[in-house]
């Protein structure tokens, strides 16, 4: 009867692709039965096996759908994405002043970065960058049962797994760097240039105190006690991990919904949707919107804060666990 | 034959192992004799088999039953070019060693 570390390696050999399956398999099967003759550890063997088969699935797959990956609609999204809150805050909120007009409306650097992502053409279609982002490649693929002419070469989960796992990188890359670079240039950069629009008086603010008063200014914003760096990084962390999150149900929703339009709109029905809910219900910090973009809402703890992106997190891993054991039966893969 | 993009010290066990197998080598004994993780020794066999350092084969045993043993040999190429990849890495390493024991001393 066939072991427990045996059916293990088994399972890692038949994560490689075809051409290496067959010598693995029987190679570490080899390495097992023999494992006590050399004293090595049958863990260790097992462990190896899926190391081995991670690192070699994660180079053929993920290596091949980051060079197929990329579509002409991306880099106009990133400059859209970039674009956007730069206009908000050099243009909308008066170019005049960043060239020397005394300012009047900004308590301090807080508030530059909250001016930047306050833009609704940011938070409002955040999903739908997302989706188009990341999951136009597998939207067309779908279109041409590309990927159920793929599974006689490669194991149709690791095909999949790999691109959800390309489309949710891809998303947190670049909300990650979209959201750090515009805190390097409200923290930064802005008072380097003289801090233009900035002008805490006006709120009878010193310097001193607006900056204590940003502590409190919103959610998240409590990480500022701890270092503007720390804020900088761990809320870009946070916005990028939400992108991801939102890739990923992008690309389940293409995998459930027949309909590839609707199936891609779905997302930014959901955020949208439970956004307008929320407010309904008068719980607006509740929404997944003020869960990404929180500012301007009265401040909340950051695990409330976090919660409704988690929540959705833990439905989304659960569909994708549920889809990849069912892969098989989806239509447009059989 | 490919150059190695990067050297690890896990690598130049390996290559040892190998150099010093001389013949032959089974893999499960490479993992035992470089005292290296099997996580780390397949990747690397892998690696080396791709670049053309080594070559590949099953046991020719036709008295053990059930899966065969998969055995290593390096090629003429890999073993010149594991000899110089060892030296190189002693130079570098060594005296770095023997700067730290001389500090701790």
């Amino acid at each position: 009867m066939i072991s427990f570390s045996e059916r293990l390696v088994t399972i890692a050999a038949a994560m490689l692709p075809a051409r290496a399956r067959a010598r693995y398999r029987e190679q570490w099967l080899a390495d097992l039965r023999d494992a006590a003759e050399l004293e090595v550890r049958r863990g260790g063997i097992v462990f190896g096996a899926f190391s081995f088969a991670t690192v070699a699935v994660s180079r053929d797959l993920l290596g091949t759908e980051l060079r197929a990956s990329r579509t002409w609609v991306q880099p106009i999204i990133i400059v859209l994405l970039f674009a956007i809150p730069l206009y908000v805050g050099l243009v909308q909120h008066d170019l005049a002043r960043l060239l020397g007009t005394p300012g009047w409306d900004l308590r301090g650097n807080f508030d530059v970065f909250s001016m930047f992502m306050s833009s609704p053409l940011l938070y409002l279609l955040f999903p739908l960058y997302v989706v188009f982002l990341s999951c136009l490649r597998l939207y067309r693929e779908l279109g041409h049962r590309f990927a159920s002419n793929t599974r006689a070469r490669v194991r149709l989960e690791s095909y999949i797994f790999a691109k959800l796992i390309v489309a949710a990188g891809t998303s947190f890359v670049v909300f990650f760097s979209l959201t750090f670079l515009l805190f390097v240039l409200a923290f930064y950069v802005w008072p380097l240039i003289g801090n233009p629009s900035v002008e805490p008086s006006g709120y009878h603010l010193t310097a001193a105190t607006a900056i204590t008063q940003s502590f409190t200014a919103s959610t998240y914003s409590q990480v500022l006690a701890l270092s503007p760096m720390a804020f900088g990084v761990l809320y870009s962390l946070w916005v990028g991990f939400c992108a991801s999150v939102w890739s990923g149900l992008g690309m389940a929703a293409l995998l459930i919904v027949k309909n590839r339009p609707v199936a891609l709109a779905l997302p930014f029905v959901v955020y949208f949707a439970q956004t307008v809910v929320m407010q309904l219900l008068g719980i607006p910090r509740g929404s997944f919107v003020a869960s990404i973009f929180p500012f301007g809402l009265d401040q909340t703890t950051i695990l409330a804060g976090v919660a409704p992106t988690l929540f959705l997190a833990a439905i989304v891993a659960a569909v994708w666990v549920g889809l990849l054991r069912r892969l098989p039966l989806v239509e447009g893969l059989s | 034959m490919e150059e190695l993009t990067r050297l690890t010290a896990a690598t130049v066990d390996v290559l040892r192992v190998l150099q010093s197998a001389g013949d032959t080598c089974w893999g499960l004994r490479v993992i035992k004799q470089s005292g290296r993780p099997a996580g780390s020794v397949y990747p690397i066999l892998d690696r080396l088999e791709t670049a053309g350092w080594v070559t590949s084969e099953w046991e020719q045993d036709d008295t053990r039953s059930g899966p065969r043993r998969r055995f290593y040999e390096m090629t003429d190429e890999g073993a010149t070019a594991a000899a110089a990849a060892i030296t190189r890495f002693d130079a570098k390493t060594i005296p770095a060693k023997l700067g730290l024991a001389g500090a701790q001393s």
